[in-house]
């Protein structure tokens, strides 16, 4: 009955070592890294969160549809990706909790060997003669040691004295700094993730609109809109200038541009992008008069206008390609010098016979490319292309993980200097008396390190002998 | 001015071209007077290099007016990285005096500055916004020392494959190779060279969040430059796990890391940048 009882219980207490090691070894994390590793350069090689159709024309439907439920098209969304980030969590709490023990015990339970043998064994071990008697060359090594800034831990057994000297201990501290740093940063990521903490969204204005960010309690209007390009129409600078309103009446205006983001009440306003946002002109009608229109950009639909012309006749404007950078091939094709919006041009037709729908194709009538320097006209009425207006897109965000994670990154980048660029040096010293005499024994523990031991051995010799 | 610098920059890849035909006439011939002109041959041509990047700093801030590294275009950042690579490699020569490192590391820095030279558009241009930035000066140079490393730990593995077939046949080496030091040492330098590494690759990702975050609003977004980074990373992570946990046993493997971090690099440095769409592919130039 006893052992009946017990068994199980043993067992039990078995798996849950087994499963305490497992998690916690080196090994898994080994594969944990590898695993990480294939499953985002997977997520590298598919472009992410793309429309489905795309993913057809790519891979097929066979293996599209395959993709797509093991999750590989918003891969780092998944649940099994969540779970590998929840291992490798798991991984770090209990291997940083097993180190740190090990780590207590060698950074203060300095353990003297006591074992002659030893040091007849060590590889890479210096031995000297030292003049004097035991105690005279003991208190030289000691002050050798002390010279190059070595902690001193002694046991003496009869005619041996036996020395654990070392420096640079911090460094046992390194790689569960680390990793600490790394548990520091998931927080972080998780912290910013929480809802009700942050928000992320974009918002796109035209000069003159505004926008309320009800979390935060004030709002932000774009007052100026600026674009600049070089000669080779890239970019050089792009920047909105912004009003800001707060709920308690403050109100102040500040520019932003591209790695210049406003800060207010926690939220970073981040200059994202630009484009058209509405294409403004005039026509002037056969009277003389000329009337304004204004319409809104559409990448993909046509824009349409109203013309008023005398005597409440009235046509409608369709503005049907939009062109960034306006330019004619010598063969009379259009195209764009570049995405940017430099020389903006639309092709404007005009529908002179509104009375019924779909207006009759012959009522259609091409007007031809409006550019700011190249009017259109039909009939006895003119077209101008003022300019294109551009829209501001701003990526907005409140994420109070940030300080965690640049906190996280100062512990991870301190860890991993500690671990790799400050060497824990360890020598083990034997001083014995033998009949020729004195005899000093030294090991380098760290046997990678043995050319900087050289340097450390050579000058305790000089300083013994 | 332009003219000059162009011809400069020709001037360097002779001089490289040069420096690789004494290093790899090692392989034949262990001319002790042949490597040492090599060596000679290469210093001054990095000496050259270092004028050059000198002269296009000083390029870059009459066009534009302001200082910045030169490293916001893909001349420029090959141009540099050859630079730094250089400079990583002459230090592990004269720090552990393998010679015929060169072997594998001169022929690369030949196509880094031949590609630079003859394939890329040498033009100054301003860099984009998203470039014109102080964190330009902290984060992409760190990538030099991250990629020259990992680079050289590459070299160290290739030749660690060659030494470990010779040293399993039980004989000793002949030619050049008895010139080339053991596996176990081999294996001690590629830790110590990917340890360097690591610390930059682990800077350039962190300092990288830190400008994601102030220029595009977000510290990571999962972007193709962002994640082939990390993969590297994660390589080099099991790497320097896999060393912890099985010492010098498994040199063989780790060897075999070596290379497929240096296929990261790669990966990171150029398939990500021209064949992704993604945040970082102003770098197309």
């Amino acid at each position: 009955m006893i052992s009946d009882s017990t068994q199980p219980r043993v067992a039990e207490k078995d798996l849950l070592d087994i499963l305490w090691n497992e998690l916690s070894s080196v090994r898994m994390a080994i594969w944990l890294l590898s695993i990480s590793a294939v499953a985002i350069l997977v997520g590298t090689l598919v472009e992410q969160n793309q429309p489905f159709p795309k993913y057809v024309a790519t891979y097929g439907p066979t293996l599209s549809h395959i993709m797509q439920t093991i999750g590989v098209f918003d891969l780092y969304h998944t649940w099994w990706f969540e779970l590998l980030m929840a291992f490798i969590s798991i991984n770090l709490i209990l291997s940083n909790f097993n180190r740190a023990e090990k780590i207590l015990k060698k950074y203060y339970d300095v353990p003297v060997r006591i074992d002659p043998g030893y040091f007849e064994s060590a590889v890479g071990r210096m031995e000297a003669k030292v003049p004097g008697t035991l105690e005279e060359a003991a208190l030289k090594l000691e002050n050798a040691f002390l010279r190059l800034s070595y902690r001193i831990r002694l046991a003496s057994d009869g005619l041996f004295r036996y020395y654990y000297v070392d420096k640079g201990r911090v460094a046992i501290w390194g790689s569960f700094i680390a990793h600490i740093g790394l548990l520091l940063l998931f927080v972080g990521v998780i912290y910013g993730h929480f809802p009700g903490q942050s928000f992320e969204r974009s918002v796109a204005l035209l000069e003159g609109g505004s926008y309320y960010i009800p979390e935060s309690h004030f709002s932000f209007r774009l007052r100026q809109f600026d674009a600049e390009w070089d000669a080779n129409r890239r970019p050089l600078l792009y920047r909105s200038t912004l009003a800001v309103l707060d709920d308690n009446g403050k109100e102040f205006t500040q520019p932003i541009e591209v790695n210049h983001p406003l800060v207010h009440r926690g939220v970073k306003i981040y200059q994202a992008t630009y484009g058209p946002g509405r294409i403004l002109g005039h026509y002037v009608d056969g009277a003389g008069k000329s009337h304004p229109f204004s319409v809104e950009y559409s990448e993909d639909r046509m824009m349409f206008f109203p013309i008023k012309l005398g005597g409440g006749k009235q046509w409608v404007g369709v503005l049907r390609h939009f062109v960034p950078d306006f330019a004619v091939a010598p063969n009379g094709e259009v195209g764009s010098l570049s995405k940017e919006p430099v020389n903006p041009a639309c092709y404007l037709m005009a529908v002179t016979r509104i009375d019924k729908m779909p207006p009759d194709p012959k009522s259609i009538k091409p007007v031809g490319w409006l550019t700011k320097s190249h009017p259109g006209a039909l009939n006895d009425v003119k077209f101008y292309l003022d300019r294109v207006s551009l829209f501001s897109g701003f990526q907005l965000r409140r994420d109070p993980g940030v300080p965690i994670i640049y906190l996280s990154f100062i512990i991870i980048l301190i860890g991993v200097g500690m671990t790799f660029y400050i060497h824990h040096k360890v020598i083990r010293a034997l001083v014995r008396e033998t009949p020729e005499g004195v005899q000093l024994s030294l090991v380098g523990v760290r046997r990678d390190k043995e050319q900087e031991y050289e340097k450390d051995f050579s000058f305790i010799k000089d300083r013994v002998s | 001015m332009e003219r000059e610098m162009n011809l400069l920059f020709n001037a360097l890849f002779i001089g490289y071209c040069l420096a690789g035909v004494l290093y790899l006439s090692f392989i034949f011939n262990q001319n002790e007077a042949l490597t040492k002109f090599g060596k000679a041959v290469l210093m001054v041509t990095f000496a050259l290099h270092t004028v050059f990047l000198i002269f296009r700093i000083k390029a870059d801030h009459d066009f534009v007016g302001y200082w910045y590294a030169p490293v916001a275009n893909i001349f420029e950042h090959v141009a540099s990285f050859s630079w730094g690579l250089t400079l990583v490699y002459l230090i592990s020569e004269t720090r552990t005096g393998f010679r015929a490192l060169g072997i594998m590391v001169i022929p690369l820095i030949v196509l880094l500055v031949g590609w630079a030279a003859f394939g890329l558009d040498h033009a100054v241009v301003p860099p984009p916004p998203a470039l014109q930035s102080y964190w330009i000066n902290i984060h992409v140079p760190m990538s030099l020392g991250a990629y020259g490393a990992f680079t050289i730990a590459f070299g160290l593995a290739i030749f660690y494959f060659m030494k470990n077939k010779e040293e399993s046949k039980g004989t000793p080496s002949k030619g050049f190779l008895s010139l080339v030091p053991s596996t176990e040492v081999l294996d001690r330098m590629m830790y110590r060279t990917v340890i360097v590494g690591f610390g930059f690759l682990t800077a350039l990702i962190m300092l990288g969040a830190v400008w994601a975050e102030e220029s595009w609003g977000k510290y990571w977004s999962w972007d193709p430059k962002e994640t082939a980074a990390l993969i590297t990373w994660l390589v080099y992570a099991v790497y320097l796990h896999g060393r912890f946990t099985w010492g010098s046993r498994k040199r063989t493997t780790m060897a075999v890391l070596c290379v497929v971090g240096f296929l990261a690099v790669i990966f990171t440095y150029l398939g990500v940048g021209f064949l992704l769409p993604g945040l970082h592919s102003y770098l197309k130039g």
